[in-house]
C-alpha cells in the first residue's frame, strides 16, 4: 500500500521508475487499490449466470425447432401434416430473423424497445442471448438429427417404439456424438457474447472493467485482465465439453 | 521535359510547407493537422447535425483557434471514456468533449485554459421530480467515465449507477423508466429537456466544474499555441457569443 501511494507519486510526477515499478503501480490501480478485483469478480459472477440461463433456453429452444423442423422434412411424400407445416413455417421465421440480425442490434431492441420497462438489465441480455443462441443451435441440432440414417427410426418404430422414445433413446443420442465439436462451438461464442450486454446497462465482466478504466484513465490492465478472465473461462468450459464427449465415446471402441 | 517537372513538384512542395509556416514549431500526430478526439452527443456542445457534420460550440471554437493557429482541423467521434483515451494514448491530439478539469485527469492531459463553468445537475421525469435529497433512493444513470458517473458512484455506490455509452442511451433508459434520474452538467442538460418535454432538471449541491481542452501530455507548444488563440477568442467576446448562440438554440 505505501509502495503503491509512493510509486504512484512517483510516475505522476514524471520521476525514474523501473519497469517492474510500473507495473506494479498499474496492476495495483487495476486490480488491488479500493477492493476492485471484486467487481470483475462481481462481473464474471454476472457472465456466467448469463451464460448459463442463455445456454439452457437456447438448448431447449434448439432442439424443439430442430425436432419440428427435421420431422417436418422428414414426411413421406404425399403425406403432409398441416401442423408441422404452420410450425416449420414459424420456426423458420425465427431463425431467418435472428441469424438475419446482428446480436448487438437485437440487444438494443429488446433493452429499449419490446422491455422498455424491465430495470433488470441482466435478465434482459440473457434472454435475448438465449433467443439468439436458439436459431443456431437449431440448426446444428437440425444437421445432426438429419445425419441419422432413416432406417434407426423405421426399425426403432416397428420395434413398437413410441416416437418421442424413439428421439430420446435413437436419434438425439446418436445425433449429440456428432454434432458436439459444433455445439461447442456455439456455447463459447455465447460465452463470450454476454460481453455486449453493457450496451444496455447489464454489469457484467467488461462493464466492470470499463468503469475501471474510466476511473484510472489506464486502459492495459483492465482490458488484458479481462481477456485473460474470459480465456480461462472458455478453457474450463472446453475442457468440461471435452470429459463429456470422451464419455459418449466410451463405447465406440471395445 | 523532365527537369520542368521536377521543378515544378519542388516548386509545390516548397509552397505547400509555406502554407504552414504559422504552424510551425508545433508537432501533431498528423503534420498539419490537429486531430480532436469528441463524443458527438452532448448539445450544444459538440453533436451532429442533420447533414452529419459535427457541431456545437466546442467545434466551432476548435475550428477558430485552428484558422488562428494555422492547423487543420479533423475531428474523431467516438464514445466518451474512448474519447479521454485517444488523446491520452496519443492517437488524437486533445479531448476536446466537454472534459471537466480534475485532479485525476490533470495527471493525464495537459489542460488549457477554462472557458466555461458548469454544474452538475439531475434530470428526471416531472411525476418522480429528483432533486438532491431524494437522489440516494434513486437508480441514476450516467454516462461512463463522466464526472457524474464518478461522483454517483463515490456518492451512492456502484450498485444504484447504470453507466451507458452514449447520452442517446442513458435519456432512452429515463424515458422508459429504467432508471429514475441522470447525473449530467447542467448545460448540456438544459438542452435535452428542452427538447423533451415532461422532464425537469434540479440543481445538485456539487461543485462548479471548469470545461477545458485536453491537450496530450507534454507537447507544450500545442498548448501554449491553443491558450494563446483561446485567449484571444474569449477576450474579442467570440466565445461568449458562440455559447450565447448555441445555448439559445
Amino acid at each position: 500500500m505505501e509502495q503503491y501511494t509512493a510509486w504512484k507519486a512517483l510516475i505522476t510526477s514524471g520521476g525514474a521508475v523501473t519497469e517492474w515499478q510500473r507495473f506494479y503501480v498499474y496492476f495495483y490501480q487495476a486490480f488491488i487499490e479500493k477492493d476492485r478485483w471484486q467487481q470483475y469478480l462481481k462481473g464474471v459472477g454476472t457472465t456466467l449466470y448469463v451464460t448459463a440461463f442463455a445456454l439452457l433456453l437456447g438448448v431447449i429452444l434448439g432442439v424443439i425447432v430442430a425436432v419440428v423442423r427435421t420431422a417436418h422434412d422428414q414426411q413421406r411424400p404425399g403425406h403432409r401434416n398441416p401442423i408441422l407445416g404452420i410450425l416449420n413455417f414459424i420456426f423458420k421465421i425465427y431463425v431467418t430473423v435472428i441469424r438475419g440480425t446482428p446480436m448487438m442490434v437485437q440487444l438494443l431492441i429488446m433493452g429499449f424497445v419490446i422491455f422498455a420497462s424491465s430495470k433488470n438489465f441482466v435478465m434482459v441480455g440473457a434472454l435475448t442471448l438465449g433467443i439468439n443462441s436458439g436459431a443456431y443451435q437449431a440448426e446444428i441440432i437440425r444437421g445432426g438429427l438429419m445425419s441419422v440414417d432413416a432406417g434407426q427410426m423405421e426399425a426403432s418404430r416397428s420395434l413398437g417404439i413410441n416416437y418421442f422414445d424413439t428421439m430420446r433413446f435413437v436419434i438425439i443420442s446418436q445425433a449429440i456424438k456428432a454434432i458436439l465439436p459444433a455445439l461447442g462451438n456455439e456455447f463459447i461464442v455465447l460465452l463470450k457474447d454476454t460481453s455486449l450486454i453493457s450496451v444496455i446497462g447489464g454489469k457484467e465482466l467488461l462493464y466492470a472493467a470499463r468503469a475501471i478504466v474510466s476511473r484510472t484513465y489506464e486502459a492495459m490492465y483492465p482490458f488484458l485482465g479481462t481477456a485473460v478472465i474470459y480465456l480461462v473461462l472458455v478453457m474450463i468450459f472446453t475442457w468440461l465439453l471435452g470429459i463429456f464427449e470422451r464419455r459418449l465415446r466410451t463405447s465406440d471402441r471395445r | 521535359m523532365k527537369k520542368l517537372t521536377a521543378i515544378l513538384l519542388a516548386l509545390t512542395m516548397i509552397l505547400s510547407l509555406a502554407s504552414f509556416a504559422a504552424a510551425e514549431g508545433i508537432e501533431t500526430i498528423d503534420p498539419g493537422k490537429l486531430t480532436i478526439s469528441t463524443s458527438p452527443d452532448f448539445p450544444p456542445f459538440e453533436y451532429t447535425d442533420d447533414n452529419e457534420n459535427i457541431v456545437g460550440i466546442e467545434p466551432d471554437m476548435m475550428k477558430l483557434i485552428c484558422e488562428k493557429i494555422g492547423l487543420e482541423l479533423v475531428i474523431d467521434a467516438m464514445d466518451f471514456d474512448s474519447a479521454l483515451l485517444a488523446a491520452q494514448q496519443g492517437k488524437s491530439d486533445a479531448v476536446v468533449s466537454g472534459v471537466t478539469v480534475t485532479e485525476d485527469r490533470k495527471l493525464v492531459y495537459d489542460f488549457t485554459n477554462t472557458y466555461i463553468t458548469i454544474t452538475q445537475g439531475i434530470v428526471s421525469k416531472e411525476a418522480n421530480n429528483v432533486t438532491m435529497d431524494t437522489l440516494k433512493d434513486q437508480t441514476i444513470g450516467v454516462q461512463r467515465g463522466t464526472t457524474g458517473h464518478i461522483y454517483a458512484e463515490d456518492d451512492f455506490g456502484e450498485d444504484s449507477v447504470v453507466a451507458y455509452d452514449t447520452y442517446t442511451t442513458v435519456f432512452q433508459a429515463l424515458m422508459n423508466d429504467q432508471v429514475s434520474c441522470i447525473l449530467m452538467d447542467d448545460a448540456v442538460a438544459k438542452a435535452y429537456v428542452a427538447q423533451n418535454p415532461g422532464l425537469v432538471l434540479n440543481a445538485s449541491t456539487y461543485e462548479p466544474e471548469n470545461f477545458a481542452f485536453g491537450i496530450s501530455k507534454g507537447n507544450t507548444a500545442l498548448l501554449d499555441a491553443v491558450n494563446k488563440a483561446l485567449d484571444e477568442l474569449i477576450a474579442d467576446g467570440t466565445v461568449q457569443k458562440l455559447i450565447d448562440q448555441y445555448m439559445a438554440e
